[in-house]
């Protein structure tokens, strides 16, 4: 039996306010330089906060990127593949993860604003290609790739670590030959008026666990990693500068912007990332803390790190880069892990900048003032995000952490569904019946949740969460601890952010709505439906165009094989958008003929052993499922069909998406095709009706085996679902 | 009768906070609006504070000082009402 690779970073990159470049910006940090200028990116007229930590001399075109977001990606990740000797074709084997949550919104917020309020307003749609969070993760595979998988995540500010631990988990998995995975983000009218709104701004650059703070400070930035198995980066003669050792991931399910009191979850999370390592707490040397410099999320994440180390002068150095480059939201995670990585390579650890008096309550071993020289073994990152998502990682010197491996490849289960589109809202089998009501209403699912949990709900979010709830209760299953969820959502909520920024701008920043912020947060549907059903594993979501919806489940099946969790909801939804529907959808994905529609489902995904465990009957066995760029040329080993052409169907939302040739050479040649986007409307969760339609076949015994596909100029989907 | 801007806070919380199913009448001016009571949390307080700001011209302070302001719906609309000018 094979041993599972453990994890080697041969390469990193960071670009943040202070400087370019991994070292040098370590470096930087340590002489304790602060990066907070007045904001030179839009006006602050009417904000009582007018700075934010700006990457300075970002130069946007052809050659580095349309959107900040794209320029700070591409700069970070082509320093990390150049430390790592990979470029080129030599990355056909290599996968990119990249977490994500303003894409180019900079770039087209007043576009978007403006088509807000005159529907007809001239604008170029080539302008629209960098909006999506999916295209920073396009871009850095179109000019350093080509990648032979391509994902971006988003956990709001959690979404760097958790695109790190997707990224290890991959390699564990022996799936690739490399993973280059990190977090950018750039300033956005957006997130500045909405961090405004919730009072989260210190009107001084931030004091991560000072007694004084008052609040975080943004910023902008990016970091990627190589990761690669140990074996393989020391066969090709790699500098081997560490090991990603450990990475657990949880979520509070507790409150979309408020933290678990004394932060249980987080303690849990922080605990598991050092047991996943299999280390001991005091193997820790430092802790690069998530440290915003709110009230309630310091006093937290003190708490946590008190239980779990002990306070005082025995524990772990603890420090925080956000009082020198702000929040840098889901490149934080990466950016953070990648000090905490410097910080073990040259055995010294940054100072707190803005820490001066640490609270009373909060015993630990804080740096200030200057950096410190110490003996480190091993370190840990933590980032927490909007909707209670936390992760942490930890990184240890090459030979020193003995990961845990991960459990043996499961078969995966189809526990229950649930979908909502024009026929209505329904659990499990039930069939979508005659043709021709693509254009029906879809129903309000308001009246399916609980008024008061689920007041402050968007309509995709709650799509989300009673698709959620109706699978869970379709499967049997109890939420807890082992349960994640992953949420796919091609492009958020364009229409209400774009309401949000003309308001801001036709009232001023104090009118900026604060209860409406959190649900502009792409990961936030998923989030949503995390805290109302109680689901406390991991919990994120991803953005991959047309194909989001099987991209929902590969991820969840990635998090299920790295034993991240037991069963996981994996979701996808639209709701109509008029700016999508007129704007955005038409310059970045063309599902369909149309018209556009609305709707989703949700799918219990379960290792069969767990599900066997509680007395679980699967609908259909997962055989597999992966999207991928290019063209379809590959062809997945697992989608051999199995049965006779009369009980297998090929499933697609759009027929024309599933061309003969292709399908002949997967080997699908002669069997009936159904087509489902007459009947659920065309958008980018209709794949996941397609799912729903393959599982309502096989359940009604109509049918062995169905392979649900889906085939665009840039992007192949395949799903293979077989009878039990 | 209710006192001055009680009526007028009760449609303002509905509305802004989408209390769903909820009618003035069902809303007990004395009732604490955190917790126990109506089950509003921090964020709600925020949008309490940017709605009263837009629709009667009242700021309204943060931090301690807007904790005895917030106690329920009459201690709201007494804060509006003596911003206002025109105490009960």
């Amino acid at each position: 039996m094979s041993v599972a690779p453990r994890v080697a970073v041969t390469g990193v990159g960071l670009v943040c306010s202070v400087g370019r470049g991994w070292r040098r910006a370590f470096g930087l940090l340590c002489e304790g330089r602060r990066g907070f200028e007045p904001l030179s990116l839009f006006s602050t007229e009417g904000y009582p906060v007018r700075f934010a930590a700006e990457v300075p001399a970002l130069e946007l075109g052809p050659g580095l990127g349309r959107s900040r977001s794209e320029a700070l990606a591409l700069l970070a990740a082509g320093e990390a593949l150049a430390q790592a000797g990979l470029a080129g074709e030599g990355l056909r084997g290599a996968e990119l993860v990249v977490a994500a949550s303003t894409g180019g919104m900079y770039e087209t917020e007043l576009l978007l604003s403006a088509l807000h309020r005159d529907g007809k307003a001239s604008y170029d749609p080539a302008a629209l290609r960098c909006h999506p969070i999916s295209a920073p993760a396009e871009w850095v595979h179109e000019r350093l790739g080509p990648f032979g998988r391509v994902r971006t995540v988003c956990s709001a500010c959690a979404g760097g670590a958790v695109a790190l631990g997707l990224g290890a988990a991959r390699v564990r998995a022996g799936a690739a030959e490399a993973v280059l995975a990190g977090g950018v983000d750039a300033l956005s009218r957006l997130t500045f008026a909405g961090f405004s709104s919730l009072g989260s701004l210190d009107a001084e650059p931030c004091r991560p666990f000072d007694r004084s703070r008052r609040g975080l400070s943004l910023g902008e930035g990016a970091a990627f990693f190589v990761l690669e198995p140990l074996e393989r980066a020391r066969s090709r003669g790699a500098r081997v500068l560490g090991e990603l050792a450990g990475y657990a991931a949880a979520c509070e399910a507790h409150h979309i912007t408020q933290p678990e009191p004394e932060g249980a979850t987080v303690g849990r999370v922080v605990a598991a990332a050092i047991a996943a390592a299999g280390l001991e707490p005091r193997a820790i040397g430092y802790v690069d803390a998530h440290g915003t410099g709110t009230p309630l999320n310091d006093a937290t994440e003190a708490a946590a790190l008190a239980r779990v180390f002990g306070g005082g002068a025995g524990g772990p150095h603890i420090s925080s880069q956000k009082g020198q480059i702000g929040h840098t939201l889901s490149a934080a995670g990466a950016i953070e892990a990648a000090v905490a990585f410097a910080a073990l390579d040259e055995q010294r650890v940054p100072p707190t900048a803005g820490l001066s008096e640490p609270e009373e309550h909060a015993p630990l071993r804080f740096v200030r003032g200057a950096a410190e020289a110490a003996p480190l073994g091993a370190v840990l990152s933590n980032s927490f995000g909007f909707g209670g998502s936390d992760a942490s990682i930890v990184f240890a010197r090459e030979g020193l952490a003995d990961p845990a491996p991960p459990p043996a490849a499961p078969e995966l289960w189809v526990t229950g569904y649930a979908t909502i589109g024009p026929r209505g809202f329904r659990r499990g089998e039930g069939g979508y019946g005659a043709p021709g009501e693509a254009g029906s209403p879809v129903p309000d699912p308001k009246g399916w949740l609980d008024p008061n949990r689920s007041r402050r709900l968007d309509r995709p979010a709650l799509f989300g969460a009673a698709l959620a709830e109706a699978a869970l209760g379709e499967a049997g299953l109890e939420a807890g601890a082992t349960t994640g969820l992953v949420a796919g959502g091609a492009y958020g909520s364009p229409s209400s952010s774009a309401a949000f920024l003309s308001r801001v701008e036709l009232k001023g920043p104090r009118f900026a709505p604060p209860a409406e912020f959190p649900n502009l947060v792409p990961s936030s549907p998923g989030a949503h439906a995390a805290i109302y059903s109680r689901l406390r594993g991991p919990s994120f979501s991803v953005s991959e165009g047309a194909a989001t919806s099987l991209a929902a489940l590969s991820a969840a099946a990635d998090v299920l094989c790295d034993g991240q969790a037991e069963a996981v909801v994996a979701l996808a939804c639209e709701a109509a958008s008029p700016l999508v529907e007129a704007v955005v959808a038409p310059a970045c994905s063309v599902v369909g003929p149309g018209p556009r529609g609305e709707g989703g489902a949700a799918f219990v995904v379960e290792r069969s052993e767990a599900a066997r465990r509680r007395g679980a009957r699967p609908r259909a066995r997962l055989v597999g499922v992966e999207v991928w760029p290019g063209a379809g040329a590959e062809r997945p080993g697992w989608c051999t069909r199995s049965s006779r052409a009369e009980r297998a169907r090929v499933v697609a939302l759009y027929a024309e998406r599933a061309p003969s040739a292709w399908l002949e050479a997967l080997g699908w040649a002669g069997v009936a095709l159904v087509e489902v986007g007459p009947q659920t409307g065309w958008h980018e969760a209709g794949l996941a009706l397609a799912v729903a339609e393959a599982l309502d076949l096989i359940g009604r015994g109509q049918i062995d085996e169905a392979l649900v596909v889906d085939r665009s100029a840039r992007r192949v989907g395949l799903a293979l679902l077989r009878r039990p | 009768m209710s006192a001055p801007y009680v009526e007028e806070v009760k449609e303002l919380l509905i509305r802004s906070l989408d209390l769903q199913g909820r009618s003035p009448s069902d809303i007990d001016e004395q009732a604490p609006l955190f917790g126990e009571g109506l089950g509003l949390d921090s964020l709600d307080a925020l949008q309490i504070a940017m709605a009263i700001e837009e629709e009667f011209g009242v700021a309204v302070p943060d931090g301690e000082e807007a904790k005895p302001l917030f106690r329920n719906v009459a201690s709201l609309a007494a804060y509006i009402a003596s911003r206002r000018g025109e105490s009960a």
